[in-house]
């Protein structure tokens, strides 16, 4: 629950945790430390790959949102090879907000000439 | 003042705090949109910022005007994101409330309201929900004595019966709010008693502004030996875990930070806050000096505004001013709260963080 204004009401929120795998779009290899930042949450976390591509995020959204934004980039430079950045926007169905889980979720970066 | 009664562990966080609030300010995306809808209201309370009363000169915003703009700012935004809060007056005065949160509804916003939880009944509460209200608040300032005094009518009772009618509901989120001061914070502890005791769960408390009518009523404010009390209350009342309390985003707090509210001191206006206020002016909370708005909806378009204008409320340097400007915390309360900036001055009306270390 947050609130973020005098005189305002609380907005509803609930917790999602968002799963899912990096990988190069070229060669469909996993890529590892690549940063995943949730843009429309009520604090903006990240997280970065591991060393299997899989990245998982704990954050408070808002309850009415059916969409969450993500910003993928690639902050370790040419370490783990050089990629894109990407952003791209997940539709959240009514059955993955009750459950309060998104997995699978599946992104593919372009690896930098 | 210097930083010096603050952790070197809380230090580290608000700095840390602090980086998270500059990407914040860049971003500036739109969370929370106030819509006063009316100066008009079924009550005279002797601290109202808006000096509000039943026969306002001020005609009613129409919807259709409102609702425009809304439905210009699903251009821009996706408006499950953005939190349309219905505010006074008193928003239940008016008789289109549900057919406004109806079209907000259907434009995909979510919406709620504040008010003074005099007028509601079963019914009312029924036909809100129905037309897609998903969070209320609820103003109770006090016990019966002193909630009556500053409402300045004996209404306790009937706000009392709205909040046994809104714990029954499971379909809302709901708070109550209460405002302190001089009077009613001696009986904090009988006030949380009797939340508990009512099935209220979440309990949001603030202090009273300089402004509007409040600033020319002595008994309002309250003392910095009144607000360490109010801290230390809050402090222990969220450790007992029976009712979620927080400080409001009235001030920064120094060492109080986190243990007397969920976040960090963030100033949202102007940032992820703005408003249409009762003649168009568009602003960030209503509660800030008017002369501070940035536009009108009858004369601009929000949009532009929102994108280009607030920079006053982005970039805070200029608040670096009298007892501002040489003060180590500067970095981290960034000025304290928009409502409590002067617009002559430019001075800062209240720093609850001087308060407390004074």
């Amino acid at each position: 629950m947050a609130s973020c204004a005098k005189y305002g009401v609380l907005v509803s929120t609930i917790y999602m945790n968002l799963k899912g795998t990096v990988k190069s779009k070229d060669s469909s290899q996993i890529i590892e430390g690549i940063q995943v930042e949730l843009r429309n949450s009520i604090s903006d976390p990240k997280a970065l790959t591991n060393n299997n591509g899989v990245f998982s995020i704990n954050s408070e959204i808002i309850e009415s949102a059916n969409t969450v934004n993500l910003h993928i980039s690639d902050i370790d430079g040419a370490l783990n090879g050089s990629f894109q950045s990407k952003d791209t926007t997940l539709t959240l169905s009514s059955d993955e907000k009750l459950a309060q889980i998104k997995d699978n979720i599946d992104i593919k970066l372009v690896k930098n000439e | 003042m210097n930083n010096g009664n603050i952790s070197f562990k809380k230090r580290l966080a608000l700095n840390v705090f602090k980086e998270y609030r500059k990407t914040e300010i860049s971003l500036h995306e739109l969370q929370y949109l106030f819509w006063e809808c009316t100066h008009r209201c079924n009550l005279k309370c002797i601290h109202c910022g808006s000096d509000c009363e039943q026969n306002s000169v001020i005609p009613d915003m129409p919807a259709s005007d409102f609702l425009q703009i809304t439905e210009k700012i699903k251009t821009q935004y996706n408006p499950n994101d953005i939190m349309i809060v219905i505010t006074g007056g008193e928003p239940l005065m008016r008789k289109d409330i549900e057919f406004c949160g109806t079209e907000l509804t259907k434009q995909g916003y979510s919406w709620g309201i504040v008010t003074n939880g005099v007028m509601l009944s079963k019914k009312r509460i029924n036909s809100l929900i129905n037309a897609g209200l998903r969070s209320i608040t609820v103003s109770l300032d006090g016990l019966e004595t002193s909630h009556n005094w500053i409402r300045n009518k004996e209404c306790f009772g009937d706000v009392i019966k709205s909040i046994s009618l809104l714990v029954e509901q499971n379909e809302l989120v709901f708070d109550i709010v209460t405002c302190i001061n001089q009077k009613n914070c001696v009986e904090l502890n009988e006030i949380k008693e009797l939340l508990i005791s009512m099935g209220v769960k979440r309990w949001r408390l603030f202090t009273i502004s300089p402004i509007g009518r409040a600033k020319n009523n002595p008994e309002l404010a309250i003392t910095a030996k009144q607000l360490i009390d109010l801290m230390e209350f809050i402090k222990k009342t969220r450790q007992e875990k029976q009712i979620e309390t927080n400080y409001e985003c009235e001030g920064f707090v120094g060492e109080y930070e986190m243990a007397v509210r969920d976040g960090y001191y963030f100033c949202r206006a102007g940032i992820n806050i703005a408003s249409v206020l009762l003649d168009g002016s568009i602003s960030a909370c209503p509660n800030i000096d008017s002369r501070f708005s940035q536009g009108n909806i009858y004369k601009n378009n929000f949009l532009d505004i929102w994108n280009n204008q607030f920079k006053i409320m982005r970039q805070r340097d200029w608040m670096k001013t009298g007892i501002c400007e040489h003060c180590d915390v500067f970095k981290w309360c960034n000025g304290n709260g928009m409502h409590l900036r002067d617009f002559v001055s430019k001075n800062v009306l209240c720093c609850q963080y001087n308060m407390l270390n004074n």
